[in-house]
């Protein structure tokens, strides 16, 4: 087949950067990787030109990433009421506990813009897997919070303090890594 | 008036969901007297822009190239 080595060669990376920017798993990531070629192989007749190739085999890899999350959701307990995390960024009265260091939105520097990006993307793979999960699918994926909930089968009032907590802890994680 | 816990816990349904005028009085006000809060809506709509882009940093090896290529070769073959 002619075509496979060169897909591979003009498409790989990409695809495998893509996969571990929202997946941490590197095993899981080539898995999904070589997945998304074959699928494109198999329905290559669907592919009509409308839009570029890159652009088609990142929506069939996209798909596979949330049936990915979907998966990995099944059977997993959402968390308990107990689980106040919280309370390690706010009050009693509810405002933050400690001096909130903002990070520099402001830049269009190219290499300081990546170097953050690179340092939520590790502070997102410590995430508790549940809070991963939605977070990327939200963030990364850009899908409505009612597909996420169906995706990882859970309700509205858990995503909605999933995205909270997960935020709070990412936060947290980039302003001790992050010093620009 | 809502404290920074609400606060920021509204923040993510504001960015997908339109509340109601008093829910978004209340919200703006508070991000207005806040400037803890105002940096943190700021930054997660920075993160939300450029999570997206595309980040060219992860090379397949040789011998998953291969081993790819081997796949698509042999679904071709049958």
């Amino acid at each position: 087949m002619e075509n496979a080595k060169k897909w591979v060669e003009d498409y790989g990376d990409i695809l495998l950067s893509y996969t571990l920017s929202r997946i941490s798993n590197s095993s899981d990531a080539e898995d999904l990787v070589q997945e998304t070629f074959l699928s494109a192989y198999k329905n290559r007749a669907s592919f009509k030109g409308n839009s570029s190739e890159k652009t088609w085999l990142i929506a069939i890899l996209k798909n596979k990433i949330i049936d990915y999350y979907r998966k990995n959701a099944n059977g997993k307990k959402e968390f308990s009421a107990s689980d106040k995390i919280e309370d390690t960024f706010f009050d009693a009265t509810g405002h933050w506990a400690q001096t909130y260091n903002q990070f520099n939105t402001d830049t269009d520097a190219e290499q300081l813009q990546k170097e953050l990006l690179g340092i939520v993307d590790n502070c997102k793979d410590k995430l508790p897997e549940n809070f991963k999960a939605a977070f990327t699918l939200k963030y990364y994926e850009d899908l409505p919070a009612a597909e996420i909930c169906k995706v990882l089968g859970i309700s509205s009032s858990n995503y909605w303090v999933l995205i909270h907590r997960a935020k709070l802890v990412l936060r947290d994680c980039i302003d001790k890594n992050w010093k620009a | 008036m809502l404290n920074c816990k609400e606060f920021t816990l509204l923040a993510a349904k504001m960015e997908e969901e339109k509340q109601p005028l008093s829910v978004r009085f209340n919200f703006a006000f508070h991000k207005l007297l806040c400037k803890s809060c105002a940096s943190f809506v700021r930054e997660f709509k920075f993160l939300s822009q450029k999570l997206k882009l595309e980040r060219n940093i992860h090379r397949l090896t040789d011998m998953q190239k291969e081993k790819i290529i081997a796949q698509l070769e042999t679904a071709s073959a049958s």
